[in-house]
């Protein structure tokens, strides 16, 4: 087998989750840069390739910690942007939910978290507490109160 | 009872997930340059080995874009020059981007337009050709300012390949031949400075856009050429 070869093996193993990746890189660091941030994570993700143990978590939680760290380093490194870019060629959709948006930015990190993982990058409530260390329940919780808050800061009340 | 949060949250992130780009593809040439541990010393002298053959295999096909060779059979992947070879060429080294920078206010007002040390540089260059989703094309960028000007700090590059795929580099300042009295890579005042450029060709068939622009003036220098992408 050829380097070629055990480079596309990864290439492989890491396609099936590719859309996640992004969707949680564009969550993090918005669209403009979620490539840049998916790009670094891949290359480091390859380099760690073999301390992944798939006894201790399934590859796209694994693959998800990198890409959180990735974001994180980004977010460090750069500094904020003096103007607001906007994403080309995409037209504002006018279903936008622009008022969710803003109180998304009310929510705890951890609340915020929660919600990007389980109804953004699509995670189910078992994958997206591998990501964030803790049990299903805690997640489950964790969202219990962040749509509570959201349904105060929205005043949507069910009926 | 329906949870009217959870319908609004699930609706949002749909419409969210449908207006996002598609994922982009795995850097397979950026993954080749580390060595991985995956395998242990075997893999080693493989990928060694495994580079010699993408070398030969691109110095076969160097001059033969539009009646694409054979070689991609060889190696799986090829390196094709979709531009004229110019030996003086500063080489291309996966960098990562540094995203310095560029700003410059004058007199600190934020609120006056901004300048870049970039702003009076020019980029010129030529993509022409045919390649094979998965082989790397090779060409030059090449800068020129008006003026004396240090590579400091060093700019970041764009090279979008087709509709999905978009990477950024830093250029490879510290192998410019010219250095100013404080020993900073420079561009020489109206001197071309060739830098080569190399990009893995995306599973994209048909006739593809290839844009090149340097990261940071408000003008964006650049250049774009055509490469039709035939899967093999």
């Amino acid at each position: 087998m050829t380097e070629r070869a055990t480079a596309e093996e990864f290439a492989r193993w890491v396609e099936p989750h590719l859309p996640v990746l992004t969707r949680y890189a564009a969550r993090k660091v918005g669209a403009a840069d979620r490539d840049d941030v998916v790009q670094e994570a891949l290359i480091r993700a390859w380099q760690r390739w073999s301390t992944y143990d798939a006894r201790r978590g399934t590859p796209v939680a694994w693959l998800l910690g990198i890409v959180a760290d990735r974001c994180r380093r980004h977010r460090t490194r750069r500094p904020a942007p003096l103007v607001e870019l906007v994403d080309h060629g995409v037209a504002p959709d006018p279903a936008y939910d622009v008022d969710l948006e803003r109180a998304l930015a009310g929510l705890t990190r951890r609340q915020r978290e929660a919600v990007d993982l389980h109804y953004f990058v699509g995670l189910d409530v078992t994958t997206a507490a591998e990501v964030m260390g803790c049990a299903p329940g805690t997640v489950k919780a964790t969202l219990h109160h962040a749509r509570a808050k959201l349904r105060d800061l929205l005043g949507e009340h069910d009926d | 009872m329906t949870d009217l949060i959870d319908e609004r949250l699930s609706r949002a992130a749909q419409l969210w997930r449908d207006t996002l780009p598609p994922a982009p593809a795995v850097p397979l040439e950026r993954l080749a340059e580390p060595s991985p541990r995956r395998g242990g010393a075997a893999r080693v002298g493989l990928a060694a080995a495994a580079a010699v053959v993408t070398v030969a295999a691109g110095a076969l096909v160097v001059g033969q874009l539009g009646s694409r060779g054979g070689s991609p059979a060889t190696t799986g992947t090829a390196t094709h020059r979709v531009g004229p070879e110019h030996r003086a060429a500063v080489p291309w080294v996966p960098l990562p981007a540094a995203r310095p920078h560029l700003r410059t206010y004058p007199h600190g007002d934020h609120t006056a337009g901004w300048s870049t040390p970039y702003d009076r540089v020019s980029a010129t260059g030529a993509i022409t050709g045919t390649a094979a989703p998965g082989d790397v094309i090779v060409f030059d960028a090449v800068l020129e300012s008006s003026t004396d000007l240090p590579l400091a700090p060093c700019p970041d590059y764009h090279i979008a390949f087709g509709r999905h795929s978009f990477r950024t580099w830093q250029l490879n300042c510290s192998a410019v031949p010219f250095h100013d009295a404080r020993g900073r890579p420079y561009l020489p005042a109206l001197t071309n400075v060739r830098f080569e450029m190399r990009v893995t060709v995306p599973d994209e068939p048909g006739r593809q856009k290839v844009l090149w622009t340097l990261d940071g003036p408000r003008q964006l220098p650049g250049f774009y050429g055509i490469v039709d992408v035939v899967r093999p």
